[in-house]
């Protein structure tokens, strides 16, 4: 499966039960895709969610992040899991 | 097989298996509180930990329980669905479950691997992983493999090197072989050079034995002078179209020349790299192979003086080009590389008319049949150098090339060698960010190159100033840690490697994904490194990246070894993990036609009501099962089988069921 295959309904989804943030990762544009433009039709998807629909609901698209990260790049995946979460853990400082 | 409707009304029974992996997961996570929480789960009739789920004590329960229990799902919670999917699939079948009706859940790599220093944690996230198999195994459906038929033949791209070896060997199999080159020769950029590092063989003795081999071989046809204009189609089936310029000059063309002494039209030889013309009917090389003349269509004047001096009457003018369709199982593309060509302005002052060379121009020099007759002359005076540097890395490991082209070191080494051999005098050195040298025996080639005289020196090369009728080579030395300027008689550029022109246009026509360098991709640099994601396409040679010869050989024979593979059965599985569409839901609006990366849904005109309407259909045997038509429709019409949008809001509900807020869901590409 790739990044192409998530609908704009199944992030709505995780927010709507109520996730504290949504990551999707998929492989570098434009050439590392497997499928050739998948990685780029779902970042237009997420652009439309970002800049409109996420907006429209209320919720921050922030709470929203698109990376590109190779199956050889574990460092850089590592280091994106560790930013979330620390984003995550001020957020509940703030919100206590 | 029981029907779709059997599977829906069926009672579930799920198994779920927790596996240790020794302590790989077990020293992290508690496998036993895990497997616990499974049984706790809804419609899970057993759960286990095994030591070892993938060896046979594993095997053999997850088989028994289905026995025992009646399981009609099992989830497997261990490591990499890459790694041991198959095998698990394969327990499923042979204990009488469709093997579409597994999930498998990674805690080691996603778990137990990156929380080692949190226990607790670890084991309540492995849970949560188990409970999302959980809930995507319930309404998984069983699913068919696709059966194709296969061809038994096939279309290699490109017959350079690699290209040539793939043909002979998979010909040598029985199997036909259809051999296209674009070039009126075959070879490819090999037969340009003049030896073969490290054991310093002339390339004749090496290629010209293989290229007979294809030509002389009754299962290969090679096609010459021909270009590839369309690829449609899929693994056991592509249709490959093919356009043959035509050479105008028959088989009984004894190559005696008197044609090209009357011929009038001239241009830049090709493949003497710019040195010296050639007519219009010409010889492409003097051990070209085929060993026959060929006239070159956009030069000729048609003015039929050629025709008149061929006494075999080997010349007809009149030819056209050809068009044909040939069928292939499978696709080898070795459509090779191309020497990077440094740009105008350039800071090694190159621009094809001083003393600046680039490597291949070298090759051309040393050559016997060279422009030169192997005397590396400078073009300024025609005078022999006293003092030669090679600069490396021209092209390669810079911001806009980050690739090493692998091969000019050992090239550079073999060309200094050659000068230091046949002029001991000559002073040769060589600017380098590293020497890299991936083979044995390369070490002793190098080592011979010191030993000869030349000077390596670490350093890289800011600017090359021509001056006086010298050039003044500007660098940092990195060892002395200071700028080094040093006058010499003639620079040789050891440029890099990069994918050839035609690579975009292959590469569009059959789908196959290139990385970001433009090399073609494989479709894993470990597990799969001579399939592409194209099923039934491999690669062989520099089109995946630069390699040297031997590496090109060694990859050519692994992929005819890949295509035998299919071509020995007549008929082939593909998994059934792709898109399906209910045309009854479908309501025409094409958008998943649009949108298909593979070109693999198409459009179907049926008639309802009376009317004629529009509906999408996949062509099973070219989708690839990447999702986007599902993504996309909103109809809900597209199921992507094994990943339908049911199964994946099952997975985002149990994920999120506790502290949703406290969780990061992660959506990634499987790749």
């Amino acid at each position: 499966m790739c990044t192409g295959r998530i609908s704009q309904e199944m992030i709505l989804r995780a927010f709507d039960k109520g996730a504290g943030l949504v990551l999707v990762g998929g492989c570098h544009p434009p050439g590392d895709c497997h499928y050739i433009n998948g990685n780029i039709q779902c970042e237009e998807m997420i652009r439309k969610l970002k800049e409109k629909v996420l907006p429209e609901k209320g919720i921050d698209p922030d709470t929203l992040r698109l990376e590109w990260v190779s199956s050889a790049e574990g460092s850089i995946f590592q280091k994106i899991m560790k930013e979330m979460d620390e984003k995550l853990a001020s957020a509940k400082v703030v919100e206590k | 097989m029981s029907s779709d409707s059997d599977h829906e009304n069926e009672e579930l029974r799920i198994g779920v298996y927790v596996c240790h992996c020794g302590l790989n997961i077990a020293q992290t996570v508690d496998c036993r509180s895990a497997a616990e929480y499974a049984e706790t789960l809804p419609d899970v009739v057993v759960a286990r930990e095994n030591m070892y789920s993938c060896a046979d004590p594993g095997q053999i329960q997850i088989k028994d329980d289905v026995a025992e229990f009646g399981l009609n799902r099992v989830v497997v919670a261990a490591c990499s669905v890459k790694m041991h999917g198959p095998t698990f699939m394969n327990v499923c079948t042979e204990a009488g479950l469709n093997p579409y009706l597994f999930q498998m859940v990674n805690i080691r790599e996603h778990c137990s691997w990156v929380h080692m220093q949190d226990k607790e944690g670890a084991t309540a996230k492995a849970k949560d992983q188990i409970k999302m198999a959980v809930a995507a195994v319930r309404t998984a459906k069983p699913l068919e493999d696709r059966i194709v038929p296969m061809a038994d033949s096939v279309v290699v791209i490109g017959g350079g090197v690699s290209g040539l070896q793939s043909a002979v060997d998979i010909a040598d199999a029985g199997y036909r072989v259809h051999l296209v080159e674009k070039a009126p020769y075959l070879g490819g950029r090999s037969v340009q050079l003049n030896r073969i590092f490290d054991r310093m063989e002339r390339i004749s003795c090496v290629v010209t034995p293989l290229i007979m081999r294809a030509l002389n071989h009754p299962n290969i046809n090679v096609y010459t002078s021909t270009d590839v204009e369309e690829i449609t189609g899929y693994i056991g089936n592509f249709k490959v179209k093919i356009r043959s310029l035509g050479r105008f000059v028959s088989d009984e063309c004894d190559a005696c020349g008197k044609c090209e002494g009357v011929c009038k039209s001239e241009a830049q030889d090709e493949f003497q790299v710019g040195f010296g013309k050639r007519r219009a009917i010409h010889l492409p090389h003097k051990e070209s192979l085929p060993y026959r003349y060929v006239i070159d269509p956009l030069l000729c004047e048609d003015c039929g003086a050629c025709a008149d001096a061929c006494p075999k009457g080997a010349i007809d003018l009149s030819a056209t080009e050809t068009e044909e369709t040939i069928t292939a199982g499978a696709i080898v593309l070795s459509i090779g590389g191309q020497p990077y060509q440094p740009e105008e302005g350039n800071r090694w002052a190159y621009d094809g008319s001083n003393d600046v060379f680039t490597a291949l121009e070298m090759e051309r020099l040393l050559h016997s049949e060279g422009p030169t007759a192997g005397r590396p002359l400078r073009r300024t005076d025609g005078n022999l150098p006293s003092r030669v540097a090679f600069i490396q890395c021209v092209g390669s490991r810079d911001e806009e090339h980050p690739w090493c082209s692998r091969i000019c070191c050992m090239n550079t080494i073999k060309e200094a060698l050659t000068i230091k051999a046949r002029y001991p005098h000559v002073r040769v050195s060589v600017y380098h960010d590293d020497i890299r040298l991936y083979k044995k025996e390369h070490e002793d080639f190098y080592r011979l190159a010191r030993d000869s005289g030349v000077a390596f020196l670490r350093a890289k090369v800011s600017e090359v100033r021509p001056k006086d009728g010298t050039l003044e080579v500007v660098a940092s030395d990195e060892i002395l840690d200071t700028e080094t300027r040093q006058d010499v008689d003639m620079v040789v550029l050891a440029t890099g490697t990069m994918r050839s022109e035609d690579a975009q246009k292959l590469g569009d026509m059959l789908k196959v994904p290139t990385s970001g360098d433009g090399f073609f991709l494989e479709a894993h640099p470990k597990l799969r490194p001579l399939e592409t994601a194209i099923d039934g396409v491999f690669l062989a040679g520099t089109c995946q990246y630069p390699k040297d010869i031997g590496d090109c050989l060694l990859q050519a024979g692994g992929a005819a070894a890949k295509c035998l593979g299919l071509l020995s059965n007549e008929l082939i599985q593909l998994d059934a993990i792709i898109s399906h569409i209910d045309q009854d839901k479908c309501n025409g609006c094409l958008v998943c036609v649009k949108k298909c990366p593979f070109a693999a849904v198409v459009t179907d005109e049926v008639e309802i009501d009376g009317k004629k309407k529009k509906r999408a259909r996949v062509i099973e045997a070219s989708c690839k099962g990447c999702g986007v038509c599902a993504a996309r429709c909103k109809q809900g019409a597209v199921e992507a089988q094994g990943f339908t949008d049911e199964q994946i809001d099952d997975q985002i509900d149990a994920a999120l069921e506790e502290d949703p807020g406290g969780k990061i869901l992660a959506f990634v590409c499987h790749w």
